[in-house]
């Protein structure tokens, strides 16, 4: 039964893409700015690529800024496929990433259904409801299977063959990885996809403290208090993950014949000098940014979207998965380039914590601004870009929408996960203090 | 006695050998080309050329301006080609000019091969250019000039004979607009400025209200003879229109005067010059007298049909008052095309919208038998984001594509460098082919928007580059007949020259001011043409946002950092409400306070009333309402 | 601390020195800094020391003149026409091109909406031409900036300058600036995106008077509140004609109905027709300048500031600044100059050596062979 309905949303899925991108559909919506950024955009692979095959460094113009490694791939894929192999790879990889995402979302109940059931002593009573129940290791994985396959964003993502396709797919491996238990294999192959996300969208390397904190999660019991050994790890889990993006990276120059690359890729992410509009808050803060001061918001952007992954990672170092998926959405909010294909990966992923909902607050208000925000971001970009009609503060708008929506869930989510750990701990009622006094449940 | 007399001849001779050592060593010569077109306008074409030995340094120069010269020492300039033009030349119905330019402003120069630090030094020459010539080429700078790969050959000679292209640069400025502030300065870069000689005629009001209007100056190096034994430095200095008579709405014939066109009169010519000809094209006018009679007429190779009349200003050319020299054609106008010319080209914008759009160029070999080699070159400004792999060329007729025999692709950088294209087919007998390539449009930074934002940006002129052969009879379609080019120069380079006084050919002199350009091959010459310039628009931003845009942004920013913040550095705790009551509680409170000292009530009423507040815990709220309104 | 050795009770100095040596040296240290600081403001007292009016003659040695139209779009013809205007006079009687510096921000007279091509009218009905055949624009277009305006008075321009966009004036120069465009009250409209501000323009004058830049400055300005652009002026020598007070607009004049467009404004129109009846020779002040288009012809009331004037502006010709003449004094001795020889290269001739100009190799020019194989 379970086999059934999981083949049957795998086809569907895999239909659905195959057959919208075979028609016509494509050409119609093709280069829509929220799916395909600079970073992620096909068209630019089939700019770089060709230029690499007459002979010229793509990265000395300012338009291709894909990893030399992708380059390489997709000229051996070319030989060897057909451009219709090609188009089929991006179904593919959406489906397999969707099975992917299954099997994390079930190891990480299963996991979570244990570690609550041992800890059952230390929570208050009257609590047993909200612990999560045995039927989620059954629902839960099935939803972020359907979530992922029939979310517009990514059906989008994948019609619009954008990257974030390959992002994507390297991000669930880590996570299935990282959650596979204890072995060294998964420990290595989990960094291993890290590395490979980071070596392709930069600003993952920000996950790497609290996929260190989840590769910790599951060892065993009395080495957790030595300090040598979590040095120990630290050292280890950094060495390798930095040791295989020096790798890719030193393999990548071997390969273009120069560093070029380097200010293509990375110089790119970092000072985001492409201004074409998307659903980020970086293009229209850079169009409109005096010339004195472009140099320091430049840095004070980056460091923003740094400086939440050491805090985040240790506030929440018992739950390191929900601080993956944190990191995951601040990095896409706040990133340079971000695109559906980010935001429908990590909104994949909410239904396992589904038991968070019921202590959210907003979500009323971000829905609506979702909503919203997906019908009004093309028709004030048609008026403004090809109509004319309306200007650039409209789109501008909408963008701030949808990411204040962004910034709701995040904090949102965050703060019903800590309220969810204080009335485990503490009891339900949170209205009334020990002395029976009225009270309130807040951050001090 | 005798040995004074030796003595005053041996001074004598050394006197003269110095005198004639002082003697003027530059040459200058000027032409006019006239020719009347079919469609009724009248093509004029004015040459003023001088050239002197080449040297290292011009500490003085006799009829080449010293500013010119100037310019190039200072910059280690070999060659100079610079051009002003308003309008566009119509090929359909003009033919090709003698010189072609594109629309607004090129500029492109060869330097020399020990000349160190090239892009300051191409700065520092277009800078010295706009402030002699009045034009704003102090625009011009990496982001829009590039090295042309296969095309903007030198013209003249070349330093060691190989060819390094890197030493070349090259730009346009196709917002260029030409006025009589661009004519002044260049009128008097002339050796007679505009007072006598034909720099007379240049009347800015009729040469600026003409259907086109070009100025040039050329500066090449060149051999003064065929076995290349005295090399020297050609200055030329033209200006080209094409000019409608008057009289052609009220009559449909051309009756043309150079009095009713350039509403100047004409006189001796310049002193200063060893040569000043007019020269009026009478082949394509069959019907068409001319006056007065020519000093004498040049005759066309025989391919050709026609005749040149040649009036020498020097010899005693007299000119009746009022009629000067013009033409009247005694049948009606044939309104139609000069001559079918051999290869045209034009080019649009394809797409809709400010978000990507194309470059379409539709060329066109009318030729039945001869397939056509070009070279185009497109330099399209790094704004535009270009898909070096959407390039491709068609042919309109059935659709096939045309192999690229040779292409060169430069990826431009933001802000640095333009996108160079430069390609090199075949375009088949009798067809017209698409050359196509798609861009994404950006969006630039506000400051980077010019003034009047929505007006859009200029995208420079496609250069296509032509050679045709000679023995198809192709080279004779043109406007001019071959042999001007050795009297005056221009782009024809045929290796059989002619003298400047005869009626016939000879197949090895030079002309007096040194034209021999070079010994290429026997075969062709050589055609370059110009496409529109394009309007493209960016999408703009609006230009009042910046403190607004920052706000917001920002505020966005805040509402992320603020409650992350506070969740990791703050735990959940429970707060009691009476010892910290909520913000708005406080708020309530002190508001109640204040109302009561208002009302006329002592303060030791409200001291106690608050004093009761304090011991009464919970129910906080209904409590203060009670004493509130018991007061 | 004790007293053994010191037979005099403390703070009773040594018989015989009336003075503490610490005490003596911060009291000479404290009259030497204030000496300093009154003497260095001796100079600044003694340049505005001098009364208005009490130096009798001009100085100058040479005349420059600035002439600035800051407006685009073709419904601003008239600025155009008003620089035009002033730039004839101005030439007329006697400066040369090269010492006029004549910046128009858009492109009238080849302007497609022209009727007439290569013609800038100012007066509908006697059809003077004002732009003519002997125009040399120096900034045209998007040059016309307000960074290249106060880089151009101040010298600063970026290296590479041709000569012609540069004011090259010393301090025997008399500068006469003209500015017209859409202004307000303390701003002028540069290009209709930017702005300079009364403070900067006082700000550019004092940088020209430090760096010796001008002797003195005739600074006259045609837009909307325009006095308000010289009320901040606070460098000496700078005389400041504008069309209105603060609060009032400038007019225009007439337009033409072929063109389209408003022509000329109101006070350079009649600014214009006192200037036409100048000579080098005339003998009007700037006084009589002032005079020129009351409230009755020109609806707003011209003002003009000459308190920064060391003379008086009845002394003051107009010729001196508008003209091109200057003070010739005859000299009784003999200046030898050196010969002039072709072959005699002067190493200062040389631009690009900084040794013995090195000769080409003659030789090794050479043709090149086939410039129509695109190989």
């Amino acid at each position: 039964m379970e086999l059934a309905v999981l083949v049957g949303a795998a086809a569907a899925g895999f239909a659905l893409r195959s057959g919208l991108i075979f028609s016509d559909l494509p050409k119609l919506v093709s280069q829509r700015v929220e799916f395909s950024v600079p970073t992620n955009s096909w068209q630019r692979v089939l700019e770089g690529s060709f230029l690499y095959d007459s002979g010229v460094d793509p990265y000395s113009g300012d338009i291709f800024h894909e990893t030399p490694l992708c380059l390489v791939l997709f000229a051996v894929l070319k030989k060897r496929i057909s451009c219709f192999g090609i188009d089929l790879i991006f179904p593919v990889l959406d489906v397999v990433t969707a099975f992917l995402l299954f099997f994390f979302a079930r190891n990480l109940v299963q996991d979570t259904i244990v570690s609550e059931q041992k800890a059952k002593e230390k929570h208050a009573s009257g609590t047993s409801k909200l612990l999560v129940p045995f039927a989620d290791i059954v629902t839960v994985p099935r939803m972020v299977l359907l979530w992922y396959l029939f979310n517009p964003h990514i059906i989008g993502s994948c019609l619009e063959k954008t990257t974030s396709v390959f992002t994507n797919f390297l991000l669930a491996a880590m996570l299935l990885s990282a959650s596979q238990g204890p072995s060294l294999l998964s420990r290595l192959s989990s960094l291993f996809f890290l590395a490979l996300a980071t070596y392709q969208t930069l600003y993952m390397f920000l996950l790497f403290p609290a996929l260190h904190l989840y590769l910790l999660q599951n060892a065993p019991e009395k080495c957790r208090s030595s300090r040598k050994f979590h040095i120990a790890r630290l050292v280890i889990h950094l060495g390798i993950f930095g040791g295989i993006l020096a790798a890719l990276v030193i393999g990548s120059s071997v390969i273009m014949g120069s560093w070029s690359f380097i200010r293509g890729v990375y110089g790119f992410a970092v000072f985001a000098p492409d201004l074409t509009p998307n659903i980020g808050l970086f293009w229209y803060f850079f169009t409109e940014m005096f010339e004195q001061f472009r140099t320091f918001f430049t840095w004070i952007f980056f460091l923003n979207i740094c400086i939440y992954s050491v805090p985040v990672s240790i506030k929440l170092r018992h739950d390191p998965p929900f601080a993956i998926f944190t990191l995951l959405s601040l990095i896409t909010i706040f990133k340079p380039y971000p695109s559906y294909g980010d935001v429908g990966f990590y909104l994949s992923l909410f239904p396992i914590w589904k038991r968070l909902y019921p202590h959210m607050r907003q979500s009323l208000v971000v829905v609506v601004m979702l909503l919203v925000a997906a019908v009004l971001f093309p028709i004030l970009w048609k008026l403004w870009i090809e109509v004319g009609s309306a200007n650039a503060n409209f789109f501008y708008a909408i963008t701030l929408v949808f990411v204040a929506s962004q910034v709701f869930f995040v904090t949102d989510i965050m703060l019903a996960h800590e309220k969810r750990e204080w009335h485990l701990m503490n009891g339900m009622k949170s209205d009334v203090d020990a002395n029976g006094k009225a009270a309130e449940l807040l951050l001090d | 006695m005798r040995g004074a007399f030796l003595f005053s001849v041996l001074i004598g001779v050394v006197l003269a050998v110095s005198a004639s050592e002082k003697r003027v060593s530059d040459t200058s010569s000027e032409e006019l080309f006239i020719s009347p077109l079919k469609t009724g306008h009248v093509y004029l074409h004015f040459k003023f050329a001088s050239s002197t030995p080449l040297k290292a340094h011009y500490a003085h120069t006799d009829y080449l301006p010293k500013p010119v010269v100037d310019i190039l020492e200072k910059h280690s300039v070999d060659e100079l080609h610079v051009r002003l033009t308003q309008g566009v030349f119509r090929h359909s119905k003009w033919g090709y000019p003698i010189l072609s330019a594109p629309t607004g402003g090129e500029v492109w120069a060869w330097f020399k091969p020990d000349a160190e630090g090239l892009p300051e030094k191409w700065k520092g020459l277009t800078n010295s250019l706009s402030g002699l010539l009045c034009a704003t080429f102090s625009k011009i700078d990496t982001a829009n000039s590039l090295s042309p790969k296969w095309n903007f050959r030198p013209e003249g000679l070349v330093p060691g004979g190989n060819l390094n292209s890197s030493l070349s640069r090259y730009s346009m400025l196709p917002g260029e607009n030409v006025c009589t502030e661009n004519l002044t300065p260049w009128k008097k870069l002339l050796p007679c400025s505009d007072r006598a000689g034909l720099g007379r005629l240049l009347n800015s009001i009729k040469l600026l209200s003409a259907h086109y209007f070009s100025l040039s100056l050329d500066v090449t190096p060149v051999c003064a003879d065929v076995a290349c034994s005295q090399k020297r430095l050609a200055i030329e200095i033209t200006a080209t229109a094409v000019v409608a008579p008057g009289s052609l709405q009220d009559t449909n014939q051309l009756n043309w005067s150079i009095r009713d066109l350039l509403e100047m009169d004409l006189d001796t010519g310049c002193p200063l010059t060893d040569k000043s000809h007019i020269l009026v094209d009478q082949s394509s006018q069959g019907q068409m007298v001319f006056w007065p009679s020519s000093t004498f007429t040049l005759t066309h190779s025989p391919s050709a049909k026609g005749r040149i009349a040649v009036y020498d200003l020097k010899h005693n050319q007299t000119w009746e008052k009022s009629r000067g020299l013009g033409g009247k054609s005694t049948a009606r106008l044939e309104h139609g095309t000069e001559r079918q010319p051999i290869i045209s080209a034009h080019r649009f914008v394809a797409g809709y919208g400010q978000q990507n759009g194309g470059i379409r160029c539709v060329i066109e070999n009318t030729h039945p038998t001869a397939a056509i080699t070009v070279s185009y070159l497109e330099m399209l400004p790094w704004f535009l984001r270009v898909y070096f792999h959407t390039i491709r060329v068609k042919s309109l007729v059935d659709g096939r594509p045309i192999p690229l025999l040779k292409s060169h692709f430069g990826p431009g950088r933001d802000r640095l460098a333009p996108h160079h294209i430069e390609v090199i087919f075949t375009i088949p007998a009798a067809t017209t082919v698409e050359f196509g390539v798609d861009f994404d449009f950006t969006l630039l930074k506000w400051t980077e928007y010019p003034p009047d934002a929505h007006r859009g940006f200029d995208v420079p002129p496609a250069v296509i580059g032509v050679k045709l052969d000679q023995p198809g009879g192709q080279c004779g379609d043109f406007i001019f007949p071959a042999e001007f080019s050795q009297l005056g120069g221009g782009q024809m380079r045929d290796t059989a020259t002619a003298s400047s006084d005869g009626q016939k050919r000879d197949t090895a002199t030079a002309s007096s001011d040194g034209q021999m350009r070079d010994t290429a091959t026997a075969s062709g010459c050589f055609l370059r043409l110009y496409t529109e310039p394009l309007l493209v628009s960016l999408p703009t931003p609006d230009f009042s946002m910046p403190y607004n845009v920052i706000c917001m942004t920002c505020t966005v920013l805040a509402l992320a950092f603020g409650p992350i913040h506070a969740l990791t550095t703050k735990n959940f705790k429970l707060i009691d409400l009476a010892e910290n009551p909520p913000l708005l509680e406080r708020v309530k409170r002190k508001g109640q306070l204040l109302l009561t000292k208002f009302r006329k009530t002592p303060p030791a009423v409200v001291v106690v009333a608050a004093e009761e507040e304090d011991d009464q815990q919970p129910d906080v709220h209904d409590e203060d309402v009670k004493n509130s309104d018991s007061e | 601390m004790s007293n053994a050795g010191n037979p005099h009770p403390p703070g009773f100095s040594r018989p015989g020195a009336f003075y503490n040596l610490p005490k003596l040296c911060v009291t000479i240290l404290l009259i030497v800094l204030l000496m300093s600081v009154i003497l260095s403001w001796l100079p600044v007292v003694a340049q505005v020391a001098a009364p208005p009016g009490s130096k009798t003659t001009s100085h100058h040695t040479n005349n420059w003149a600035v002439i600035v139209c800051t407006s685009r779009f073709w419904f601003n013809y008239r600025h155009v026409a008003n620089a035009l205007s002033m730039y004839r006079s101005v030439k007329r009687l006697g400066i040369p091109d090269s010492q006029i510096i004549l910046m128009l921000a858009d492109d009238m007279p080849c302007n497609a909406r022209n009727p007439r091509p290569g013609s800038v009218f100012n007066n509908a009905r006697q059809h003077i031409d004002v732009y003519g055949d002997d125009v040399e624009v120096d900034y045209r277009g998007y040059e016309v900036t307000v960074e290249n305006f106060i880089r151009l008075l101040t010298g600063r321009l970026p290296p590479g300058t041709p000569r012609s966009k540069q004011l090259l004036p010393d301090d025997g120069s008399n500068i006469f600036i003209y500015m017209t465009g859409h202004g307000g009250d303390g701003f002028l409209k540069f290009q209709d995106n930017e702005e300079i501000t009364d403070v900067e323009l006082a700000d550019a004058f004092q940088q020209m008077w430090e760096k010796k830049r001008y002797n003195q400055i005739l600074f006259m300005i045609d837009t909307c509140q325009a006095a308000s652009m010289y009320k901040k002026h606070y460098s000496p020598n700078i005389v400041s004609i504008a069309s209105s007070q603060v609060g009032q607009d400038s007019y225009s004049h007439h337009h033409d109905t072929s063109i389209g467009v408003y022509v000329i404004d109101r006070y350079t129109y009649y600014a214009l027709e006192f200037l036409e009846k100048i000579t080098q020779t005339s003998k009007k002040s700037l006084y009589d300048l002032f005079k020129v288009c009351p409230q009755s012809t020109c609806i707003s009331t011209p003002g003009h500031r000459s308190d920064l004037l060391e003379r008086r502006p009845e002394d003051i010709l107009v010729t001196e600044f508008l003209s091109g003449n200057r003070e010739v004094k005859p000299t009784h001795f003999t200046v030898k100059l050196p010969d002039t020889d072709d072959r005699d290269v002067n190493v200062s001739e040389c631009f690009s050596c900084n040794k013995e100009p090195s000769k080409i190799d003659l030789e090794n020019y050479k043709i090149y062979s086939d410039p129509f194989v695109f190989s």
